[in-house]
């Protein structure tokens, strides 16, 4: 399994996409044969400008977007022009309006305030799930990284064995069994989702860990927890910052489908699974129900991966020397 | 050779093991009466006792565990539905072959798609045409199938009525399900084989094959893309697993009668026995195609095997 999984990770979290020579300049990597782009070429300041600000584009759209949806979520009660359940049985399943710039569902409940206290849900279930996934995946990993040996061979074992279990099946069991509840969601999905950082923890500290600070720092007499909280965690913060920046949207997702499974939040939640669920029951007579939650959806997740992947180049320290 | 053999087993073998604990314990993890969460506090007296010796609540912890192993082996496994006598492995044998259909179907359009679609990205590196297909990528990705699904059917199958929305018979039916099931994988799967690519046409064997003068394409698709393709192919089957358990959500879409179908609809109707066996079968079948690709891609890339026994 530990193969496959470095393939991953090269592809996804560490790309040597960006190499630079040895001035620092970026080196464009290019097919030999095309005479457009010699093997490698410097590339003046101005152009050099212009590249990074387009590589940030996309982050920077990335974190608006991010932004924006996180902002509609706090401010939810205020920015809906309804309340939750304000009912309109006059207007039910109406396309978008002045007066419901998303249109009207069952009962004539505004998509809009729905969709935005959606956002609530959503992304609270989305964070919370990764804080505890980290927390737990970072100091289980640490802890197998720095002790080493058997306390990292077992640990290990135990992450191939939840890693060869398929994570959202087991969610949708748990949930299944415990009944849908915010709580029951978090903790099925948490259940597997701490091992991706539990692996990367490790790898990152086994890394670390002979480094001359962290020799003088034990040297020093820190004690072992000191050592790694205080020296180890702060340099690998990085990497894992961009891994729950994936692993967020992952979450959101998988949310999603549970919720539209019936599994998620209780009946009558507006999570954005949910509202996507009911909305696909009334496909033919009014599409925008199921729409709007949907892009909803799609704006966020969209927003968290290419703010990873800008977090990522930054981060990734052949790309920091060329910037 | 063999250790790595070994270690892979006990992983899957471990896994499995783990998945029949949880199926067949959890419910006494649970705090308070489970038989409750299950029927509801309003249920008879009858009901629970009948519900109770049907998942084996009434045995003892090793006993339940025991007796589950055996009726799924002996197939006389039943529904935990009054009246407690249709079979439950008959049920899954007639709707896991259409579940396979539509996964295989949907990863191989997933690979045919996504590996033109990463080397050309490659090839042109920096260009328009490579970042446009690495939005689509990242679009790919985030886009939840639980709304492609209802958007393909409203615009190909209401619409313009090319393709049958729910059911229906023969190839034609097959299509949308696909389509939504392997976007994810296609997207992801494109990235990978563009990065893949972009590695391997920095090696000196490439640069060598390019020195002796072949020609261009036959250095890219004789070369760099045979070799790029083994980790892409490897991680494309272990995805596997991942496209069984996102086939459940298309099959509810599409309404298609598989082993998703089957799950969801017993939880609906509190069938607990049906509901673990489907999670089992899940389970075991996406070991196996990771203890299949494993082994597969450790006999291809010998690398693979050193790495790991040094582990």
């Amino acid at each position: 399994m530990k193969a496959p999984f470095d393939i991953i990770l090269r592809a996804m979290v560490l790309p040597g996409a960006r190499p630079t020579d040895d001035e620092g300049h970026q080196v464009i990597p290019d097919f030999a044969s095309s005479p457009k782009h010699p093997r490698s070429r410097r590339i003046s300041r101005q152009e050099r400008i212009r590249r990074t600000l387009r590589r940030y584009l996309l982050a920077w759209i990335g974190l608006g977007l991010v932004t924006l949806v996180t902002l509609a979520a706090v401010f939810a009660p205020w920015l809906s022009p309804y309340t939750p359940d304000a009912m309109n049985l006059a207007n039910e399943l109406a396309g978008p309006s002045r007066a419901h710039l998303f249109g009207t569902g069952d009962n004539g409940v505004d998509v809009l305030t729905h969709v935005l206290y959606g956002a609530r849900i959503s992304l609270l279930v989305a964070m919370l799930t990764t804080l505890v996934s980290v927390v737990v995946g970072v100091s289980l990993g640490a802890l197998a990284g720095y002790a080493g040996g058997m306390v990292d061979g077992l640990l290990m074992r135990l992450v191939d064995v939840v890693l060869a279990f398929p994570g959202i099946l087991l969610a949708i069991f748990i949930t299944a069994v415990l009944g849908p509840a915010v709580e029951h969601l978090i903790l099925a999905l948490a259940l597997t989702g701490w091992v991706g950082y539990a692996r990367l923890a490790r790898g990152q500290v086994m890394a670390l860990r002979d480094r001359e600070y962290v020799q003088a720092a034990r040297a020093l007499g820190a004690t072992p927890l000191r050592v790694v909280v205080r020296h180890l965690l702060p340099n690998i913060a990085g990497p894992i910052l961009v891994s729950a920046t994936f692993g967020l949207p992952a979450v959101i997702l998988a949310e999603v489908a549970l919720s539209f499974l019936g599994l998620g939040v209780p009946p009558g939640t507006p999570s954005w699974g949910a509202l996507l669920e009911s909305g696909s029951q009334y496909l033919l007579v009014a599409p925008h129900l199921a729409a709007f939650p949907g892009l909803a959806v799609i704006i966020t997740v969209l927003g968290f991966n290419f703010l990873g992947d800008g977090i990522r180049d930054r981060l990734d320290p052949r790309g920091r020397r060329a910037g | 050779m063999k250790a790595f053999l070994a270690r892979r087993f006990l992983a899957a073998i471990v896994s499995i093991i783990g998945v029949t604990l949880v199926v067949t314990l959890f419910l006494r993890a649970i705090p308070g009466d489970a038989v409750d969460v299950m029927l509801g506090e309003q249920a008879g007296e009858v009901d629970r006792e009948a519900l109770r010796e049907a998942i084996g609540l009434h045995l003892p912890p090793h006993m339940q565990v025991w007796t589950f192993i055996r009726d799924i082996a002996t197939g006389e496994l039943r529904t935990s539905l009054p009246p407690f006598r249709a079979r439950v492995l008959p049920l899954i044998g007639e709707k896991l072959p259409k579940t396979m259909l539509l996964a295989v179907v949907a990863m191989l359009l997933a690979i045919a798609m996504a590996i033109p679609l990463g080397v050309l990205s490659a090839r042109k590196q920096g260009t328009a045409t490579d970042h446009g297909a690495m939005i689509f990528s990242l679009v790919g990705v985030s886009v939840p199938q639980a709304w492609l699904g209802p958007v393909l059917i409203l615009v190909f199958a209401i619409h313009l009525g090319w393709l049958p929305a729910l059911g229906g018979e023969g190839a034609r039916a097959i299509v949308l399900p696909a389509i939504t099931l392997s976007l994810g994988m296609m997207a992801m799967l494109s990235r990978m084989t563009r990065s893949s690519v972009l590695d391997v046409n920095r090696e000196d064997f490439v640069t060598t094959a390019r020195a002796k003068g072949l020609a261009e394409r036959t250095v890219i698709w004789r070369h760099v893309v045979r070799n790029a393709l083994v980790p892409v192919i490897t991680i494309a089957g272990l995805q596997f697993g991942a496209l069984l358990a996102g086939a459940i959500v298309t099959e509810k879409i599409f309404n298609w009668p598989g082993m998703g179908t089957l799950l969801i609809e017993s939880i609906q109707r509190r069938d607990y026995n049906t509901v673990r066996a489907c999670v089992l079968v899940f389970t075991v079948l996406y070991v196996l195609v990771n203890l299949v690709t494993d082994i597969a891609y450790g006999i291809v890339d010998p690398r693979i095997r050193v790495r790991g026994g040094k582990r």
